[in-house]
Parts: C-alpha cells; sequence; structure tokens
C-alpha cells in the first residue's frame, strides 16, 4: 500500500469518532457541569454514588497519601464536603475513562502505558496549575487525556497507525512528526474532535488540541501546563519505554513558567512520590 | 539515597518505617494505603489481623562504584531521552534539573 491511501480528514476522523464506544451517561454528565459553578453538588454526589465500582475507587483515591487526609472518608457525600466537588468530579471522570477504556489483552501493555504517561501528566499538571493559579482538576483531567486521540486513532485506524509505528521505527522521529507525515493529521487534533464530540469544556478541547503547539497568550494556561506537563511526564520516563523520545518543548513556554530550580525538584519528587498509588487505583 | 521495596517480617519492622505497599486484609479491604508511615499502634492492629509480613520502601545506599556506574546509567538515558532536543534552551534546562534530581536520589 503507497502511503496517499493512508491519509486522512477530519470527516473520516469524525466517523471513526462517532463508531467508538459511547461515554456512560454518568460521565458526560460530570463532564458538562465540570466549568459550571452552580452545579447541584447534591445531585452530582448521588450520580457518582449510584455507581457502586466508581465510587470505591473514588473513595480509594481519596483516601490514598495523595489528598494527605488524616480522617477516613466513607461516602462521596463526605468525599465532596472534604476534597471539594471539582476533585470529586475530576476522579470520576478519570476512573470512567480508565475503565472504559480498557481493551483486550493485545494491546493491553500498550494501552497500560498509555494511561501511565497519562496519569504522570495529569499529577505534573496539577502541580503546575496550582502554582499559575488554574483550575487544578481541570488540569489533571487534561493532563490524563492530553493524548486521547491517539487512542482514537489506534481504535479507529488500526492499520493507518500501524504504517505511523512502521514509519516512526524506520526514522526514530517525534511520534507527532510520524503522524502528520503519514496521515496528514495528529493526535492532538483529534483529541480536540473527540473531546468536542463528548462535549467536553471548550477550553480542554483546546488544550487538548495545542498540547504540542501551545499559543503564545495561553503559556501559563491550560495549554501551557499540558504541554509542558507532556515533556515533564515523558522525561520522568516511568515507563522506561525502548523508543521513548522527549517532544520538542516550546522555550518560551518553558521561560514563561519561570519555575525556580528548587520548584522543579520538588516537583519531580511530588509526581515520583504519587505516581505508583494513583496508578495502582485507576489502572 | 535510592529507594527499594523489601519484604519484611512483622516483628522486625522499627516504628517509622514506610510502606511501600498498601496492606489488605483477607477480603481485600485496605488496612494501610501504600506510602504510609508505620506506627508502634498499627504494627500492633497489623498483627492482631494476622499481618506477618510487610512491604517496605527502605532507602539503599550505594557504594561510589555502583553509584558512579548509576550516574552513568542516568546520563545515557536522558541523553537518549532528549535526543531529539538538540540545541532547544528549555529541553536543555529541563534534562539538567532532572540529572540533577536523579542524582540528589542516590
Amino acid at each position: 500500500m503507497n502511503e496517499e491511501n493512508l491519509r486522512l480528514d477530519v470527516e473520516r476522523v469524525l466517523s471513526g469518532i462517532n463508531a467508538l464506544p459511547s461515554l456512560p451517561a454518568s460521565v458526560t454528565e460530570l463532564l458538562s457541569s465540570i466549568d459550571d459553578p452552580d452545579a447541584d453538588t447534591a445531585a452530582i454526589a448521588r450520580r457518582i454514588a449510584r455507581d457502586q465500582g466508581l465510587t470505591t475507587r473514588i473513595l480509594r483515591v481519596a483516601n490514598s497519601p495523595f489528598y494527605g487526609q488524616s480522617h477516613r472518608i466513607a461516602s462521596i457525600a463526605d468525599a465532596v464536603i472534604v476534597l471539594g466537588l471539582r476533585s470529586v468530579r475530576a476522579l470520576a471522570v478519570a476512573a470512567s475513562f480508565t475503565s472504559v477504556f480498557k481493551v483486550g489483552a493485545d494491546a493491553e501493555a500498550e494501552l497500560k502505558a498509555f494511561w501511565q504517561h497519562g496519569i504522570s501528566a495529569a499529577l505534573c499538571a496539577r502541580l503546575l496549575a496550582v502554582r499559575v493559579g488554574v483550575p487544578a482538576e481541570e488540569a489533571f483531567i487534561g493532563g490524563l487525556l492530553h493524548d486521547i486521540g491517539r487512542v482514537a486513532l489506534v481504535v479507529s485506524f488500526p492499520r493507518h497507525m500501524a504504517a505511523v509505528v512502521a514509519y516512526r521505527r524506520e526514522r526514530d522521529c517525534q511520534p507527532i512528526d510520524a503522524e502528520n507525515a503519514v496521515l496528514g493529521l495528529d493526535h492532538a487534533l483529534v483529541g480536540r474532535l473527540m473531546t468536542e464530540r463528548w462535549r467536553f469544556p471548550s477550553s480542554l478541547c483546546t488544550a487538548i488540541g495545542s498540547h504540542h503547539a501551545p499559543p503564545a497568550d495561553a503559556y501559563r494556561q491550560l495549554p501551557g501546563i499540558l504541554h509542558l506537563s507532556n515533556a515533564i511526564a515523558c522525561a520522568l520516563d516511568f515507563g522506561n519505554e525502548p523508543t521513548a523520545m522527549v517532544p520538542r518543548l516550546v522555550p518560551a513556554c518553558w521561560e514563561a513558567m519561570a519555575l525556580s530550580w528548587d520548584e522543579t525538584q520538588r516537583l519531580f519528587a511530588d509526581v515520583e512520590a504519587q505516581f505508583g498509588e494513583i496508578c495502582d487505583i485507576l489502572l | 539515597m535510592r529507594i527499594e521495596r523489601k519484604q519484611v517480617p512483622i516483628d522486625d519492622v522499627a516504628p517509622g518505617s514506610t510502606l511501600a505497599d498498601e496492606v489488605c486484609d483477607a477480603s481485600g479491604h485496605v488496612l494501610l494505603p501504600g506510602g504510609a508511615l508505620i506506627t508502634e499502634a498499627a504494627l500492633a492492629s497489623l498483627r492482631r489481623r494476622g499481618v506477618d509480613q510487610l512491604w517496605l520502601a527502605v532507602p539503599v545506599r550505594l557504594d561510589d562504584a555502583a553509584q558512579e556506574a548509576e550516574v552513568q546509567r542516568i546520563e545515557a538515558r536522558l541523553a537518549y531521552l532528549f535526543r531529539d532536543c538538540g540545541g532547544n534552551t528549555a529541553a536543555d534546562d529541563l534534562k539538567l534539573r532532572l540529572l540533577s534530581y536523579r542524582r540528589s536520589q542516590l
């Protein structure tokens, strides 16, 4: 097959996305309320509590050292009071996604590596967000899902993505360059299309779509946070992937975040300290 | 200081040690989360519940030769991870900070 046959366009990608399993209604409802300050807290807590599996996982995270609570949190209602609605909602979305995208054994290792990278980026994004005053839980979800477009491509266009992998193996280039060369588009765009289709808050869709090239006026906002978190998570090397490659950083974005030496050392240590625990619970 | 996981009989665990993994009872309920500091009271409680071994996070000090070998391994891995970042000032800065962090952990 020649490379010409493997070009994708937005229309084909959208039809591929439409064929994917849809998100549980509970997750879309949670997502649609995520940037709504007037959301009905009690109703959201009740909705989460109806899902026993989700409740168990949220309580495990809420009681983990990640949140540093000294008292045991025993119910979703308690979790909302102690951690805040935003945190609980973010945990619910994270826990739902990692269970929706559990694929068969053939892709299990690959998918595990995908979520490990997502979780390390999520932890990093959360810490950077706190530093620059961006909502931390939105950053956590953004970090977790920044590469979600890649999952959509692998699931909907496996033949195309096999060619991308082969192209990359031959040239040892950035994955995103291989995607653009073979498909004519990349996972960041697909991630934006996918999250728009799922009615994520628009700030998240935009940030996921621009995590490789954040606009200059958003270096200290969600797009810049995801850009840096992606690179830092990759550099922290949790998966120890044989072909791992730190993505190209936009120097002005790194400079705009203006992290002191000590801040980065603490960031590395905090992400490493929380990583294993969150992986145990979410994966 | 490098941290390793080590399985230790509960009678040899000193209060103030750090758990590497969570401890569950027979029905899978979490008794203590991973990362928890172990107190005297927690040890007594775990013994009562029949726990006889714990996975601890134990600091390990490397000798000079092993430390030098480890630094070389880390430098080589970072050089590989950042192989597409030649001339990128931000990536150089990140790599330098990460190398310093990794060395501080040895």
